[in-house]
């Protein structure tokens, strides 16, 4: 993925009505949001569909992002994330789970197996790696996966206080932790 | 519930982010970062420190059809005009025999004069109305451009360009078209008015303001017309 600084200028530039741009934007990110989106829908439908929704609204809203939002990779994955969270309200997931996108997500690289990237994600890895193997668990399935608490209590079989309280306590280090 | 003591909006913003708080309360939610500033801040804190979790996935390539239906959600009048040049090839039989139809009647009534145009391109929306009238003169090589409702297909901030389609090679642009007021005439080179004479036909693409950087086109090509001579 290109630096930050690059997908800057392809935002702004988007911002100004250039396609171009905009076409540069989507070729350097989408692999990245396109692969979370499999990974939270389950269902490769879905995950184009809001891949598809979530760049139609990039490019009409590039002109509201600002650096209160954090880098651009950040602003667009929240796009992406809140759609497909979303997209998920709207639909049972039981009624669509693609089998087929679930068994060949499973056996790709497990999401706790980090491929270290930018300074920020190295961070977050030495944080994540503090916390109890529940509580990071738990985190990132919850991100990554767009799981409910219903549904984390499926993976990690304990009470819904337990799952709340590891998740909330977890989150309460991780940042404790960044701001180290 | 009081939203606003610190550790319990740190507390909601970060299980907002992770998506784990739903329904009704993930809605309440919403309505509160509409009205509060600091709401809104702490979920933007929380995105900036758990988001580039996403960059430790493996990218995976998002099928080529998803662009494609971006772009024409992005950019309705391309939308159109795909269903235009749709129904232009649909059409073009019908089209070129009524050009036909008007050059032989225009050639029984004047006899044509030197000078005078003897070759005709008209470029037509969807439902056939005329948006563009171009007449050459293959020995002077005078063009004559005449906008008759391209205001109707105009597009903010983009412009019409004109390509001849040469049999072999690549496009070559005639220059921008005008979408209001009158005719514009130009001469072309001979070397031009040569590729206009072995060319199939005559191709507008919608292209940046300023016309296409490259020097052929990079827009869609969002009308066709084929190059009638009398």
């Amino acid at each position: 993925m290109a630096n930050q600084t690059e997908l800057l200028n392809l935002l702004q530039a988007t911002a100004q009505g250039d396609q171009k741009a905009f076409r540069r934007l989507y070729a350097n990110t989408s692999p990245m949001l396109y692969s979370l989106c499999l990974r939270m829908l389950k269902n490769k439908e879905w995950a184009e569909e809001v891949l598809q929704e979530a760049f139609v609204k990039i490019w009409h809203h590039a002109s509201e992002y600002h650096q209160d939002r954090g880098n651009v990779s950040t602003w667009l994955t929240s796009i992406v994330r809140y759609r497909a969270l979303d997209h998920l309200r709207a639909h049972k997931p039981t009624d669509s789970l693609d089998d087929h996108l679930e068994e060949r997500t499973s056996n790709e690289p497990d999401p706790l197996n980090w491929v270290a990237k930018g300074d920020e994600l190295n961070a977050l890895e030495l944080c994540l790696d503090q916390l109890t193997d529940q509580q990071k668990q738990l985190i990132i399935m919850s991100f990554v996966e767009g799981l409910s608490h219903q549904e984390l209590m499926q993976r990690i079989p304990s009470p819904l206080g337990t799952i709340k309280s590891w998740i909330r306590r977890g989150l309460q280090s991780l940042r404790r932790c960044l701001q180290a | 519930m009081n939203y606003l003591k610190p550790e319990l909006l740190e507390q909601l913003a970060a299980e907002y982010v992770l998506g784990t708080m739903r329904g009704s309360a993930r809605r309440r939610f919403e309505r509160l970062m509409m009205d509060s500033y600091k709401a809104r801040n702490a979920v933007w804190e929380w995105e900036q420190q758990i988001n580039p979790m996403v960059e430790a996935l493996p990218g995976q390539a998002p099928p080529r059809k998803i662009w494609k239906k971006i772009e024409q959600r992005i950019n309705p009048q391309q939308q159109k005009s795909e269903s235009a040049l749709w129904f232009w090839r649909s059409w073009s039989a019908v089209s070129a025999a009524l050009v036909i139809v008007l050059a032989i009647a225009i050639t029984q009534q004047t006899l044509i004069q030197p000078g005078q145009p003897d070759q005709i391109a008209m470029f037509n929306d969807e439902q056939a109305k005329p948006l563009w009238l171009i007449t050459t003169n293959s020995r002077t090589g005078k063009l004559v451009v005449k906008p008759i409702n391209a205001q109707a297909v105009a597009v903010d901030n983009q412009a019409f360009e004109l390509w001849m389609l040469p049999k072999q090679g690549n496009p070559q642009s005639m220059g921008l078209m005008p979408v209001s007021g009158s005719a514009v005439e130009t001469v072309l080179s001979p070397q031009l008015l040569n590729v206009l004479q072995n060319s199939d036909g005559l191709a507008i693409s919608l292209e940046p303001e300023g016309g296409s950087p490259t020097g052929l086109p990079t827009g869609p090509v969002v009308y066709q017309a084929p190059i009638v001579n009398f």
